[in-house]
């Protein structure tokens, strides 16, 4: 048993002795340990504002291979200038827009401690490779008062110091206002249009209101009789001013004209309009044809509402047909002529 | 374990002093020596001399790989001691540059330059390898020549720490001759991280890059013309960065109205890298740099008359270097156009946020 003792004694001190020479071996002899370098290391605050919660990207190019974890240290400098990191929610993913590669197996979230932030647990990294990291909780940190800053990236073994500029608050954003100029267009498609009249009716063709503007509101066309005082309508000066009045009057709803001989009647009428008419385009239905031939309503001096728009135009166009219908009574005259007055708006 | 003691014996035992019968240094051994009649004086070669003098004896020469005895006087031969100088010329963060000075060593003389943080050599020893690192052990394959070292031009030592002093030192060898002695030391101090980032509009000028209130507008929007923004956008952007720096720029990708809800003046959608131009377009809104200097335009960005990139969620690049930046400028000019149909109203709006980050 003494034995024992003695050959034990000399096993641990030749066990120390041994441990001892190995330190030294390993202090003098061993080559220094010198962390890798990562490149091309980035740190993008997508606000760079003072006092500003922000979301980040991490880029770098690896240095050696098989980094399972990553953090990046704000340094004290962050958080005894009033910046923060999230310490309770560190969400991260793939970035957008970069160069980089996206790091395997990235898990969805990442721990903010202190002032730093850290993620593990990801596949092992490549040698020499570059990689980037979305830090994507919006307040993943809180920036500092302005001044530079100098992050501190490991990724495994491999580090690297970046910088980060931090400007005035609200420094790093600049505020666009704009104003859009009104404008209203109104074009008639003609200046004229003649008729023949006869007992079973005839209508005009292919006259159009147009309107484009840029008006949120809308817009409206109306018409009016240019006439001062009634009856209107179709007058003929050499037929002893005889009038082939509107029908209906104006005011009553839209009316079909009757044909046959037994009445005459003159009316406008207006159909679907086509073209950018955003909002739609409201018919009144005082003229509103529906695509019925001869139907129409009666104008006088006052304007008439022909079509609401419901916002903004661009070539909106408003079907316009004058129909009218002679009696076998109507004088006849070459020189029955009514003017009619068109109006449109911008409801700005 | 095993192997690391023995090793460490081994190392050990090379550090015994060689007990030898006949009178040695570290650098030399005299491995026999007698007395008789002179030699020639003053013989020499490209390589040695012969420091003989008449009454030593003649014609006993001895020679091992590393000396060469001759008979009369023996001096040992010694490269010329070299100096190197440590400079940081443009803001190094990580890496100062050398420059050896030769002191006529021929040119096959090689060169093993020390370095240590403190003045005098006293700790934090390291030496520059062959690929310009630094590492705490010196090998046969740090020793380089002149030329590998970079010659007139130099070098640079890489992968140091930021804001740090290092001392530098240089010896040389050539040829069979006994390596000098370290030459006298040179310094030089890597800064740290830099970067420096200014936006401001043309309004104000560089001074209020400190604002937090930035502004520009378009004041009337004509249906279907192209409108330049009142302000620029203007930037300053340094860093000394190895790989330099990126420029970022982003918006709410619109021009929108508050009290028209559809009222918006979309951004501009760029593919492929090339600027859309808003002549073509019945409405739009984008970005442009009229104006960069010391620091590259990204190609969407790069438009001239009405090519304009796009103003999106998307953070884009706007501008990049791949080297460090000194005194990068730029100036953004935004561009809009409304179409017939872009509802009037005097309350458009966006907020364009300009970013910048370095890369070390």
């Amino acid at each position: 048993m003494k034995y024992f003792n003695s050959s034990h004694a000399r096993w641990k001190a030749g066990l120390f002795l041994f441990l001892v020479l190995l330190g030294i071996q390993a202090l003098f002899f061993l080559p220094g340990a010198f962390a890798s370098p990562l490149t091309s290391t980035e740190v993008r605050l997508d606000r760079l504002s003072a006092g500003q919660d922000s979301t980040w990207e991490l880029e770098f190019t690896t240095a050696s291979a098989g980094a399972t974890s990553l953090s990046v240290d704000f340094t004290s400098s962050w958080t005894t200038n009033s910046g923060t990191i999230n310490t309770s929610t560190q969400a991260v993913g793939n970035c957008v827009n970069s160069t980089g590669s996206n790091v395997p197996g990235l898990p969805a979230t990442g721990t903010g401690t202190g002032s730093t932030i850290s993620v593990s647990g990801f596949t092992a990294l490549s040698a020499t490779t570059a990689y980037c990291v979305a830090f994507t909780t919006a307040n993943s940190v809180h920036t500092p008062t302005a001044g530079q800053y100098t992050p501190l990236v490991t990724v495994g073994s491999d580090t690297k110091t970046a910088a980060v500029d931090i400007v005035a608050s609200g420094g790093d954003q600049v505020t666009v206002s704009a104003t859009v100029n009104p404008s209203f267009t109104f074009t008639m498609s003609a200046a004229s249009e003649n008729l023949t009249l006869s007992t079973s009716g005839v209508s005009t063709s292919g006259l159009t209101a147009q309107v484009s503007t840029n008006a949120a509101a809308g817009w409206q066309v109306w018409a009016r009789d240019a006439a001062s005082s009634g009856p209107y309508g179709l007058k003929s000066t050499t037929a002893g001013g005889h009038t082939i009045q509107y029908s209906p009057a104006a005011g009553s709803t839209a009316s079909t004209l009757t044909t046959g001989g037994s009445v005459e009647g003159y009316n406008l009428g207006t159909n679907s309009a086509t073209g950018t008419c955003n909002g739609g385009a409201a018919l009144d239905t005082h003229y509103d044809s529906g695509g019925t031939s001869l139907k129409g309503g009666g104008l006088d001096n006052t304007l008439r509402s022909l079509a609401i728009g419901g916002g903004t135009a661009s070539a909106c166009t408003l079907p316009l047909t004058f129909n009218a219908v002679s009696a076998n009574t109507t004088p006849a005259a070459t020189d029955y002529t009514d003017t009619v007055t068109f109006v449109g708006a911008g409801l700005f | 374990m095993l192997s690391g003691l023995i090793s460490a014996f081994i190392v050990a035992g090379s550090l015994l002093p060689t007990i030898a019968a006949l009178p040695s240094t570290n650098n030399y051994k005299l491995n026999s020596y007698s007395f008789g009649s002179g030699g020639t004086s003053n013989s020499s070669t490209g390589n040695y001399s012969l420091e003989g003098i008449t009454g030593e004896l003649s014609g006993q020469t001895a020679a091992t790989s590393t000396y060469n005895q001759k008979p009369g006087y023996t001096e040992t031969q010694q490269a010329n001691v070299p100096k190197v100088t440590l400079t940081n010329p443009s803001n190094y963060y990580d890496k100062l540059h050398f420059v050896i000075d030769q002191q006529d060593n021929p040119s096959d003389a090689l060169y093993a330059m020390q370095v240590s943080t403190t003045s005098d050599f006293s700790s934090g020893i390291t030496y520059v390898q062959a690929d310009n690192t630094l590492g705490a052990t010196l090998t046969t394959a740090d020793y380089q020549t002149y030329t590998t070292w970079g010659g007139a031009a130099g070098g640079n030592i890489v992968g140091l720490n930021a804001s740090t002093t290092y001392y530098i030192r240089a010896k040389a060898t050539q040829g069979q001759f006994t390596e000098s002695a370290y030459g006298p030391s040179s310094n030089a101090a890597t800064v740290g991280q830099q970067i420096s980032f200014c936006l401001y509009t043309s309004d104000g000028g560089s001074g209020n890059c400190s604002s937090s209130t930035h502004t520009t507008s378009f004041s009337g929007l004509v249906a279907g013309s192209v409108s330049s923004a009142s302000n620029s956008l203007d930037l300053t952007f340094s860093t000394n960065a190895d790989s330099g720096g990126n420029v970022y720029i982003y918006s709410t990708g619109k021009l929108q109205s508050t009290t028209v809800p559809s009222g918006t003046i979309n951004s501009v959608t760029v593919t492929g890298g090339t600027p859309v131009d808003l002549t073509s377009l019945s409405s739009g809104y984008g970005a442009q740099v009229s104006s960069a200097s010391g620091i590259s335009v990204l190609p969407q960005y790069n438009g001239s008359g009405n090519n304009v990139g796009e103003l999106s969620t998307i953070i884009n690049t706007l501008l990049s270097a791949a080297s460090p930046v000194t005194s990068g400028t730029a100036t953004i000019q935004l561009q809009a156009k409304a179409s017939n149909t872009t509802p009037a109203t005097t309350d458009y709006a966006d907020i364009v946020t300009v970013i910048a980050a370095a890369s070390f």
